[in-house]
């Protein structure tokens, strides 16, 4: 009874085992191993089918490096945006994944790689059999030394002349803009100011924002100023602890933009602060991501928050570049109307985003 | 002890309780992160110095609102969990039991899952409160038993319910901002109030308690149980209904405002017993000026040391539970002879 059982089962089993062997073996060639933004180190297949962009900063940049025909799906905050199927008309056949999903969803979908944004999320997809890499939205400590991090990533993970021809030519675009501004800020004295960021990106009002390490406390600190939110222990304050704070200027980003700077214009307790009395309240452009999202409008998003908080000093043309931008990445032509409301924070028709 | 001493200690810490809470008051006006100074305080309002502008804001706008919804908040739970307490005779019974507040949170899950505004989700907290302890005496009804007991059960049966159903909306939320939000709002915050939700608010407070203390010799008289009550003459079932009804109002008006509150509705009744006793007429009063004070004491802690506040559960539990251990101490002699028994 028990050979007629087990017998079988060995032979299966060896037989399994010689199998997965000889295909580890033919892969070998095909591996790679990276290191993802928390240090974690995984092997990987190289240039992956099906990645799963869960991660808000990933999918801009693999859809702009022509990578879109890899991507299975994205994160509905993401794909939720209605510039997205505008700019990337393909995007509609990208699978819409929240937030948290499970390994077996991946695995069901035969998703080679994840993009997480959080350690545990890599973690336990890792521990599970799901190739995932975590690409955080801050940085340890600061997120200095992350800027072209994913960029560089995606070279390694991907073949091919031509990404990294993009690669290398958005990398460059970034680290000019940063040496522009960085540049003609140095010529003049300016006084250190404390910047308030809005988030925005979901309705939780006026007190919700970044806090150290993200890609806008590097922003802003490169633009000059004391950003607020690093010094908090949350990306929540409270109205008292904004108002305590007293900053001299709000940037207010993501699709709620507009509603927030209505509240800090006409709400207790905010009119009453030196940036809502001294009309320094300014909104981030929002188009594929919210450019204060590490993204390849990033060049422009410094270009443009440079024009709006020093106008004596800087002068870009922020439309062309972001026209230009769009058809280079994405290959889409958009109309000025499409640009200006890009730039205030609107929808395609200049309705409001939320 | 006899009558006339409770007496007197009552008004003693009534008294002392009046004064507290008006210090506490003033003091929920005075501190928070944004520091005003005593004198600038006393400027901001009694002037209308234009210097002084954004201390007047933050005093009338941000921290009288939400004093004043601290202290009804305090005083309708810690009522609630007074009479339920007294009603069904079991000293370790709070506000929630008939499922009021996890009624109340489910109705605020939907809520907060459907993206409505903050004015929604209290009514959709408030109105599943009140469906939610409908529903349990419905249930209890079923068993053709008008025991408080029968009660008891079906309220735990209805509270499991919703606390499944909470649990599935909350995995079903999906998205981590959302579930975020569903897990803040359960810990309870001050932090949505503004004068029109505390007009609400203390006018719906206010009537409980009128009615409340208009009928306080039927409530001592439904404390002792129905066949007592019946033989002075009152009818058990109306009262008994009054009081749930009242019960469950409070609860839920206050629970609809500021998310589910732990720990006062248990620890207050239990501190006014230990001055006052069982007799309505007293641990009433006490119960409004004890609770208020509680719950504005935790609203400054709750708002004065972190950049962000600290949820209200998390106050009143850490003080709820160190005040819990005091008063077992205190009645410490009292659990040894039932130990004996």
């Amino acid at each position: 009874m028990y050979k007629k059982t087990f017998v079988p089962l060995l032979v299966a089993l060896a037989s399994v085992g010689a199998f997965t062997g000889c295909s580890n073996s033919g892969n070998q060639n095909n591996q790679i191993s990276v290191t993802d933004m928390v240090g974690t180190t995984i092997t990987i297949n190289k240039n992956p089918k099906k990645v799963a962009c869960i991660s808000r900063t990933t999918y801009d940049l693999l859809v702009a490096y022509g990578l879109g025909d890899k991507i299975d799906g994205a994160y509905k905050g993401t794909l939720n945006n209605s510039w997205v199927p505008l700019i990337y008309p393909e995007s509609k056949n990208h699978y819409v994944y929240e937030y948290n999903n499970s390994a077996e969803l991946f695995l069901s979908r035969g998703v080679d790689l994840v993009l997480a944004p959080e350690k545990y999320m890599a973690d336990d997809l890792n521990a599970h059999g799901v190739p995932a890499l975590c690409v955080s939205l801050y940085g340890n400590p600061t997120f200095d030394s992350y800027v072209t991090f994913l960029s560089q990533l995606v070279t390694k993970i991907w073949d091919g002349d031509d990404i990294k021809t993009k690669a290398s030519a958005w990398e460059n675009k970034v680290n000019t803009a940063i040496n522009d501004v960085k540049t003609e800020l140095a010529k003049h004295e300016l006084s250190k100011k404390k910047v308030f960021y809005v988030r925005g990106d979901k309705d939780r009002g006026v007190c919700y924002t970044d806090t150290k390490g993200s890609f806008t406390e590097y922003a802003y600190r490169t633009l000059g100023f004391d950003f607020v939110g690093s010094t908090l222990s949350t990306t929540q304050p409270s109205k008292e602890e904004i108002v305590a704070q007293n900053p001299d200027i709000f940037v207010c980003g993501g699709q709620y933009q507009n509603k927030n700077i209505n509240i800090l214009k006409t709400e207790e307790p905010y009119i009453n602060l030196d940036a809502v009395k001294n009309n320094k309240v300014y909104n981030i452009p929002i188009g594929f991501t919210a450019f204060e999202q590490l993204s390849v409008m990033t060049p422009i998003f410094f270009y443009d928050q440079a024009n709006k908080i020093y106008p004596k000093y800087f002068d870009y043309d922020i439309s062309s570049m972001v026209k230009s931008s769009i058809k280079e990445y994405f290959g889409t032509d958009v109309t000025n109307d499409q640009v200006s409301y890009m730039l205030n924070g609107l929808n395609p028709e200049g309705g409001s985003l939320y | 002890m006899n009558d006339k001493k409770i007496k007197k200690r009552t008004i003693i810490f009534l008294t002392a309780s009046i004064v507290a809470l008006l210090i506490f008051f003033i003091l929920g006006l005075m501190l928070g992160r944004f520091n005003i100074a005593i004198d600038d305080f006393f400027k901001a309002i009694f002037t209308s110095d234009a210097s002084l502008d954004t201390q007047r804001s933050i005093i009338v706008n941000l921290r009288l609102p939400r004093t004043i919804m601290a202290a009804f908040v305090g005083m309708g739970l810690s009522l609630s969990g007074l009479l339920y307490q007294e009603t069904f005779r079991n000293k370790l019974v709070s506000p929630d039991l008939l499922g009021v507040s996890t009624g109340a949170s489910v109705g605020a899950a939907i809520a907060i899952v459907l993206g409505l505004s903050s004015a929604f989700i209290s009514i959709f907290a408030f109105l599943m409160g009140l469906l939610t302890v409908f529903v349990t005496v419905m249930i209890s009804k079923l068993f053709r038993n008008g025991s408080s007991t029968i009660l008891l059960l079906s309220g735990i049966i209805v509270g499991g319910f919703m606390s499944a159903i909470l649990s599935l909306i909350k995995y079903m939320s999906g998205d981590i901002t959302t579930l975020a939000s569903i897990t803040y709002w359960l810990m309870g915050s001050f932090e949505s109030a503004n004068m029109s939700r505390d007009y609400i608010l203390m006018g719906v407070v206010v009537v409980c308690i009128v009615v409340l203390l208009l009928i306080t010799h039927p409530i001592n008289l439904v404390n002792q149980g129905k066949a007592e009550a019946q033989t002075k003459g009152i009818n058990y079932n109306f009262y008994r209904g009054l009081i749930i009804v009242l019960s469950t109002v409070l609860t839920a008006i206050s629970v609809c405002f500021c998310g589910t509150v732990s720990w006062i509705g248990l620890v207050i009744p239990h501190i006014v017993r230990l001055i006052a006793g069982r007799d309505a007429k007293r641990t009433i009063p006490l119960c409004i000026t004890f609770g208020a004070t509680f719950m504005i004491v935790v609203d400054i802690l709750s708002r004065t040391f972190t950049d962000s506040e600290i949820p209200l559960s998390a106050v009143t539990g850490l003080l709820g539970t160190v005040i819990f251990v005091i008063i077992l101490i205190i009645k410490r002699r009292k659990l040894n002879e039932h130990k004996d028994i």
